[in-house]
């Protein structure tokens, strides 16, 4: 199977780093940026499963940048990291298109999972998609099957 | 005669004197000289005078005349002695005039005893003419008698009165040695008729100067106007014994007896009485005016009285010589009643007696710390009429003599009893306020400080989550690759303990992850989000996330209609949980804890109460200040922020705990309205 593609955005380097290593380990394909402006152009550039953004950036906020990403098929899941939850924060960035939520310094097991959680059900959605393409395709057969062909 | 003195000093008594101080001389005299004399004893010495005269008159009649006349004569100049010596006293006339007068009345009456039939001084002179020296006599001495007491008021140039009484006696005098004057006895010893019309008309004029005396009484001293009354009788009487004498040895007798006894009164009026009664003497005009005096006094003493300040004076031994009427009633005393007791003694508590009496002793003999400056300020308790010690401010003056000796002191004081206690009331509040003030700054300080805590904790946590989450991550890395390792080379790393380090370091890591988080925490704003909340339920749900160690033994006494509280449950569950690990940290050999759940009228109570080591009392105040921990690893911010959580309830965390007993927790929430029918 295809490895699922992650993008982390952080601008602490050993963040970064740490992150891709974690992630590769448990078989992702990882890729960084350390800024908002980097993120955009591997976003355009790439496809990606899931991004991991820090919700304080150098050159713009993490729910800027949520906004400015391009929609994909399937939906890039999105999560956010940040140091302390605030409520106003959570609620900004959930309006905005969050899918998660993570506090940093954040739980190894626990971030894994949430990660592993998002991604399962990015796969539910896509098999349930796939198949109710492949439903309405068979249907529409069916249908011009029984038809009788008009000359 | 010696002891006719010693009985008129014993009837001043008599009199009524009102000086005190004449009574003293008087007393201290009669103590000297022992009073035997009564009125019954006068009388019998009068009668033993007179039988002594009379049986001298039975020897030889010139003898006994002699020494009636001179008694009379001796009177007569004690008179003008007297007068004499007083005339600068009195602005009187009166005594002036007698004293003169009576001079001259003694010359002439010298005159008459001289020259008295039988006399050898002056042999081959007319016997008449001592009949007419006598008449003469009596005339000028009736009508000064008459004259003076109109006198009295007015005052008189002595050398008028001597050139006057001198040109009338010597014109007199000249007259009859001359022969111009009236005959008055006939050659056979009879009256002439001049003789016998003048003795009734000078009786008249005593008489008469019994009546002038009268109209002029209230001038006079009333024993000497009983006196002088007595004595002008007295001498009417005598020329009227003398006018029926014709001849008769009887009345003769009677006469000289009378006049013996008129002479003897005139000196108890004039001499006696100007000697022993110098002050309201013979005169009332002095009288008069010490009584104007004593009007003075008193006014000034109303003055004095009137002042709302307590004036005492004391001599120079410190025995009190006045007090005002502010002073009797500070002092609880009547008129007069504290006077000449001792000051210090009577009146100041007993422990100050000797340093003020010291400082009274210096002052009164003048010295003071700046010399001429006799006066002196200061504060003394003394004893008032209910024996409380009240404080007096006194001004001390000393008072001085004519001769500048100082002779006592006044002092002027005020009551400050209360003045100070306002003022020791004053400087409490003063003080309790500054306390206040230094307690609010001591407070605000803390606030800032806190403030200020809060702020570098939130940048300090803020800059600390990337290190610690890298840490986190390559621990977790490191455990991962470890576990992935073939096992000889785990052996190894195992070998070295390595696994075991990793899992130290992750230990601390996670505690530092709560320090921060826990210090970002107290940063934050607590804005509760209040739900209806079963506590019950949400003191189980906080137990049930905690690992309690099993020597603990937990009790829930939580009643049934308490289940629902206006609360955020995820702060308060916070609360829960920190209280609960408290009381769990303070037993570590296990115990009893017990949640327990009260309703008051305003508030909901919820009480953990722990049978740990207990809390010492010095640490109670401290304990809710973030940073104070007594644990060997603690932060120290749970309690605070427990606190700041409740408060934000706008509620209060309470603290009791005795020392090996336990401690209770206790936090008390106003219940909001309890909605019903849910």
């Amino acid at each position: 199977m295809e490895k699922k593609r992650i993008l982390v955005v952080d601008d602490d380097e050993e963040v970064c780093n740490s992150f891709k290593q974690l992630l590769e380990l448990r078989g992702y394909s990882v890729d960084v940026a350390k800024t908002g402006r980097e993120a955009i152009e591997k976003s355009n550039a790439n496809f990606y499963n899931l991004a991991l953004l820090d919700i304080r950036l150098p050159d713009m906020d993490g729910t800027e940048l949520l906004t400015k990403m391009r929609d994909t098929i399937p939906k890039m899941v999105k999560i956010m990291v940040t140091g302390y939850p605030a409520l106003d924060n959570v609620k900004d960035a959930i309006n905005k298109g969050a899918n998660g939520y993570i506090v940093k310094p954040a739980e190894i097991d626990e971030l894994l999972r949430t990660v592993k959680e998002h991604l399962d059900r990015q796969d539910e959605e896509r098999k349930y998609s796939e198949k109710k393409v492949a439903e309405f395709i068979e249907s529409r057969y069916r249908e011009d099957e029984t038809k009788p062909t008009k000359n | 005669m010696t002891h006719s003195t010693q009985s008129t000093v014993s009837n001043l008594d008599v009199y009524g004197s009102v000086d005190q101080e004449l009574s003293q001389i008087v007393a201290e005299m009669s103590v000297k000289q022992p009073s035997f004399l009564s009125l019954r004893r006068y009388i019998v010495a009068a009668a033993l005078v007179f039988l002594g005269l009379y049986l001298t008159s039975l020897y030889s009649y010139q003898l006994f005349h002699a020494i009636a006349e001179i008694f009379g004569i001796v009177v007569a100049f004690a008179v003008f002695v007297v007068a004499w010596n007083c005339r600068r006293l009195t602005d009187s006339g009166y005594l002036l005039f007698i004293g003169i007068a009576f001079l001259f009345v003694g010359i002439t009456d010298l005159a008459h005893v001289l020259t008295y039939h039988g006399m050898i001084v002056f042999s081959g002179v007319n016997e008449n003419i001592a009949t007419q020296f006598y008449i003469a006599a009596r005339y000028v001495q009736s009508v000064s008698l008459l004259v003076a007491p109109l006198l009295v008021s007015r005052r008189l140039r002595i050398e008028f009165l001597f050139l006057g009484f001198a040109t009338v006696t010597s014109v007199l005098l000249t007259f009859i040695l001359l022969g111009f004057f009236p005959c008055g006895q006939f050659v056979d010893g009879t009256s002439t008729e001049f003789k016998a019309v003048s003795e009734y008309a000078i009786s008249l004029i005593f008489l008469a100067s019994i009546f002038t005396l009268l109209l002029k009484r209230k001038e006079f001293d009333s024993s000497v106007s009983q006196l002088l009354i007595a004595s002008s009788g007295l001498a009417a009487g005598s020329e009227l014994s003398s006018a029926l004498y014709v001849g008769t040895y009887f009345f003769n007798l009677v006469g000289h007896f009378l006049r013996v006894l008129m002479s003897y009164l005139f000196y108890k009026a004039l001499v006696e009485i100007s000697l022993f009664k110098p002050y309201d003497m013979v005169f009332r005009n002095l009288k008069l005016s010490e009584e104007k005096f004593k009007l003075e006094v008193d006014k000034a003493q109303n003055y004095l009285d009137t002042v709302d300040a307590v004036l005492i004076a004391l001599d120079v031994d410190g025995m009190i010589t006045f007090v005002n009427r502010r002073g009797r009633e500070l002092l609880g005393t009547r008129v007069g009643e504290a006077l000449g007791k001792d000051w210090f003694d009577t009146y100041l508590p007993s422990e100050i007696q000797k340093d003020v009496k010291r400082r009274f002793q210096s002052l009164v003999k003048g010295r003071t710390a700046i010399p001429d400056l006799l006066f002196d300020r200061y504060e003394t308790s003394i004893r008032d009429a209910n024996g409380v010690e009240r404080l007096i401010a006194w001004h001390n003056t000393v008072l001085k003599d004519e001769d500048g000796h100082i002779i006592g002191m006044l002092s002027s004081g005020s009551d400050v009893t209360e003045r100070k206690s306002v003022e020791r009331d004053t400087t409490r509040y003063t003080q309790l306020l500054e306390e206040l003030v230094a307690e609010r700054t001591r407070k605000l300080r803390q606030a800032e400080r806190l403030a200020a805590i809060g702020e570098l904790a939130s940048m300090v946590g803020h800059d600390l989550r990337n290190p610690l989450q890298v840490i986190f991550t390559q621990l977790y890395l490191a455990k991962e690759y470890i576990s992935a390792m073939p096992d000889a080379e785990r052996a190894v790393l195992e070998k070295v303990g390595l696994a075991k380090m990793w899992e130290s370091l992750g230990k601390q890591v996670e505690y530092m992850n709560k320090v921060v988080s826990d210090l970002q925490d107290y940063a934050r704003p607590i804005e509760p989000k209040t739900v209806e909340v079963n506590l019950r339920d949400l003191v189980v749900d906080t137990l049930s996330s905690m690992t309690i160690p099993p020597n603990i033994k937990v009790s829930l006494m939580i009643d049934e209609k308490f289940h629902r509280v206006i609360i955020d449950p995820a702060l308060m569950k916070r609360v829960f949980t920190n209280l609960i690990s408290n009381g769990v940290q303070a037993m570590p050999d296990g115990g009893q804890l017990t949640v327990k759940a009260s309703w008051a009228a305003e508030t909901a109570s919820i009480d953990f109460k722990d049978t740990g080591v207990g809390i010492p009392e010095e640490n109670l105040d401290k304990l809710s200040q973030p940073l104070f921990t007594t644990k060997a690893k603690g932060q120290g911010l749970g309690l605070a922020v427990c606190r700041r959580i409740v408060e934000a309830h706008g509620g209060i965390i309470k603290v009791e705990s005795k020392v090996k007993e336990g401690s209770t927790f206790t936090i008390k929430l106003p219940h909001e309205r309890r909605k019903e029918g849910k």
